[in-house]
């Protein structure tokens, strides 16, 4: 077993360290202990710890003046330690550590090692990807306004997305700044830049594909809707995997399990809200720009068959509600 | 010498224009004043006040005017002023009342929602009744409308006969003068007590309508049928009645040779029929960077189901948008949100579903539009629904025409047949 002297506001990094090797260990302020702890709350000869020929360790207290507490269950005279302990002389904190202990793999600092990794946390990728997402998204924001003043509501679109790029990458860079030491704002920056270029081109194919197929245009909905939980749910993992030392199972894991718990909210949501009355129609409006022979259409009478079925919708409507 | 001659010719003008009689025609103001009390004090115990009642809290939903008609005591109203008791007969009740008197409680004998008039009957004989004949009316004659504005007592109106409206679905009588909405259901008669129609509508301004009592004739003989019997559900009668009206209004419409008017490089449907009236616009406005022409039709006349529900309308809107300064993506974009715009009707859940849409992409001979159709069933008139269907003709990057055609109350075969006809007119000339 190891004992270590750490700080409980710095409980990541043990000050000092001593393994309990010999039969029997000293603790106290006076030199010529084995662990000599420079606290003014601590006696002289403050404890012993005594190893049993069997391993069993344990920790008394020589009559100290503030005595020994284990934290949890108070003051005491004599305690068997265990691993995982806490224990305070005076104002020292000291805990218990088992030597065989299993730690985790070393994270990838640079270079190969960060695998696939690697090219989102090159330097200046971050930038690009995040830069590349703004343009993209205010130049929808001009495509989208049919007035003058279309180039002010683009730049405001872009310096808005670009902020919230900024805070979003700059929250994760804390997070793994506090877990793993590791900053990495580049490599978060080009995580969320990369998931909104996705988003952009999924927005983009299923615009195209609902207009050319609106036959279908409930299906295309479906899919779309999960490919933007997949990428919003891949993004997550990623960051995850940047700043934190989760390894890769528990990290889609623990996405997974969080986006099934959104997919039943929302599903909750929209049964609850079916029966809602409104009397505003909803159909989809998407147009785009394309020869109009080459446009797959339908006859008159293709035409007349939808208003069949949606007219069947709305009587298949009014009979669920009749007394 | 001259202003006595201008005398004279006031005096024999007088002189003149009494002789043709008529309470309306030249009388001094005391002799029209004199006039109007003595038929307000003459025909007054005619009028009653109808109000329908709601049995659980016994709040007033709806008030309005009916007046005897025949010796057994049944009386004339609109039916909109009863029709929150057609649409839910369990729980409400229709009281009639003179000043002076209780409520009691009436019954419905018959209505006819394309005339919007309504029979009642409380059992009680009366000897004050006002007898349905022919009547003949001309242009400025002093007319009297009779009825009660709300809580404000029964009421007479001086007004003025103005012919007859020649776009709406019946012949509907013209009268000068401030009818108040909740003298509808009275009479409006002549001097001498002629009933010349029934009070039904106001536009503001002194403009009011009154049903012609030809068709309350018509509505009463019905009831003096011997084999008559009061319906058990007004609202299948009613959901009969419009069901007739919108197939006899809408057939033929946009069938064979329709008016079309070129709007731009655009070839559309316009004025389907005589009661129609079209109206066109334009915005230029430079900060736009597009220019929006407008052209619409519709039938000022519809069918009063209930509140906030009509039927036998139809309505047509073009909207023709042409680049001014975009860019073909940004055109198109426009086009986009221009097609999505929401030009549906209201409705409340009481009387309709909620819209079911669909979309295609329809091509007919050199015209591929874009076209959306919603359609909702009326929750209480049979198979009776309102549609929209709005067509986007595309593949042009600078010009583009926009569509939509609105039909309320009408039967889903007919639905069917106008929309298709609707893509078919509307396209490229």
């Amino acid at each position: 077993m190891i004992l270590e002297r750490f700080d409980p506001r710095h409980p990541r990094v043990a000050l000092e360290r001593v393994a309990m090797a010999d039969a029997v260990l000293t603790i106290g302020r006076a030199l010529d202990n084995a662990l000599v702890l420079d606290d003014p709350y601590v006696d002289a000869h403050h404890a012993r710890a005594t190893i049993a020929a069997d391993g069993t360790a344990a920790l008394e207290d020589l009559g100290a003046l503030n005595g020994l507490e284990l934290l949890g269950t108070g003051r005491v005279d004599r305690v068997v330690l265990a691993p995982g302990m806490h224990l305070r002389l005076g104002r020292t904190h000291l805990r218990v550590r088992d030597a065989a202990a299993e730690v985790p793999p070393a994270l990838p600092l640079a270079g190969a090692a960060l695998g696939a990794g690697y090219w989102l946390h090159r330097r200046g990728v971050g930038l690009g990807l995040a830069a590349l997402a703004t343009a993209w998204t205010a130049h929808e924001a001009w495509i989208e306004k049919a007035t003058r003043d279309a180039g002010t509501v683009a730049l405001t679109a872009g310096v808005m997305l670009l902020a919230f790029l900024a805070i979003w990458a700059g929250c994760w860079a804390l997070t793994g700044r506090f877990l793993v030491r590791r900053a990495a704002f580049g490599a978060h920056l080009a995580v969320v830049g990369l998931a909104c270029i996705a988003m952009l081109v999924l927005g983009l194919v299923h615009g195209w594909v609902d207009f050319l197929f609106p036959a279908r245009t409930g299906l295309w909905s479906s899919v779309a809707g999960s490919s933007y939980a997949a990428i919003a749910a891949a993004t997550v993992v990623l960051h995850l995997g940047f700043a934190t030392t989760m390894p890769a199972r528990r990290r889609w894991t623990r996405v997974a399990q969080s986006s099934a718990g959104i997919v039943v909210l929302a599903l909750a949501y929209n049964a609850l809200d079916e029966n809602a009355f409104t009397d505003v129609p909803t159909f989809s409006s998407t147009i785009r720009l394309a020869p109009a022979e080459m446009l797959p259409a339908t006859s008159p009478d293709g035409f007349v068959r939808a208003a069949a079925q949606a007219r069947a919708s709305a009587d298949r409507e009014a009979a669920k509600t009749r007394e | 010498m001259v202003r006595f001659a201008a005398a004279a010719c006031v005096a024999i003008a007088a002189l003149a224009c009494d002789g043709f009689g008529g309470p309306a025609a030249a009388q001094t103001g005391e002799e029209v004043r004199a006039a109007t009390e003595t038929v307000f004090a003459r025909y007054a115990p005619r009028i009653l006040q109808v109000q329908v009642v709601e049995v659980g809290s016994a709040a007033r939903v709806a008030t309005g005017t009916a007046f005897f008609v025949a010796a057994d005591g049944r009386m004339l109203t609109n039916y909109h002023v009863i029709s929150e008791w057609i649409h839910e007969p369990e729980s409400h009740r229709i009281e009639v009342l003179q000043p002076g008197g209780e409520p009691t409680v009436a019954t419905v004998l018959t209505v006819d929602v394309i005339s919007d008039l309504a029979v009642l009957a409380t059992g009680q004989p009366t000897t004050e009744y006002f007898r349905l004949g022919t009547v003949s009316l001309r242009q400025g004659e002093r007319l009297y409308s009779l009825g009660y504005p709300g809580d404000l007592g029964l009421s007479i109106v001086e007004g003025t006969y103005n012919g007859e409206l020649q776009y709406t679905l019946y012949p509907q009588i013209h009268v000068t003068g401030s009818i108040n909405s909740g003298m509808s259901g009275g009479p409006t008669i002549t001097g001498n007590g002629a009933v010349a129609g029934v009070n039904v509508a106001t536009m503001g301004n002194q403009r009011g309508f009154l049903v012609p009592r030809e068709r309350a004739v018509e509505l009463l003989a019905h009831t003096d049928e011997p084999d008559f019997a009061p319906r058990d559900r007004f609202l299948d009668l009613i959901a009969e009645q419009v069901n007739a009206f919108q197939d006899a209004f809408l057939d033929g419409m946009f069938e064979g040779e329709v008016p079309r008017v070129e709007i731009g490089r655009f070839r559309v449907a316009t004025e389907p029929g005589p009661i129609f009236r079209c109206w066109g616009g334009a915005n230029r406005e430079p900060e736009r960077l597009v220019e929006t022409l407008e052209h619409a039709c519709n039938t000022d006349d519809g069918l009063y189901i209930a509140d906030g529900q009509w039927a036998g309308t139809v309505s047509l809107h073009h909207q023709v948008e042409r680049s001014t300064g975009l860019s073909a993506r940004r055109f198109t974009r426009h086009l986009q949100s221009v097609f999505g715009e929401d030009r549906t009707p209201a409705g409340s859940e009481r009387h309709v579903t909620r819209w079911s849409c669909t979309v295609r992409n329809v091509r007919v001979d050199a015209t591929t539009a874009r076209v959306a159709y919603c359609i909702r069933r009326l929750r209480k008139l049979g198979e009776l629904y309102d549609v929209v269907v709005k067509s986007a003709v595309l593949g042009d990057a600078s010009t583009g025409l926009i569509s939509t055609l609105s039909l309320a109350g009408v039967s889903a075969d007919n639905a069917e047949r106008v929309a298709t006809r609707w893509v078919e007119l509307n396209g490229w000339q």
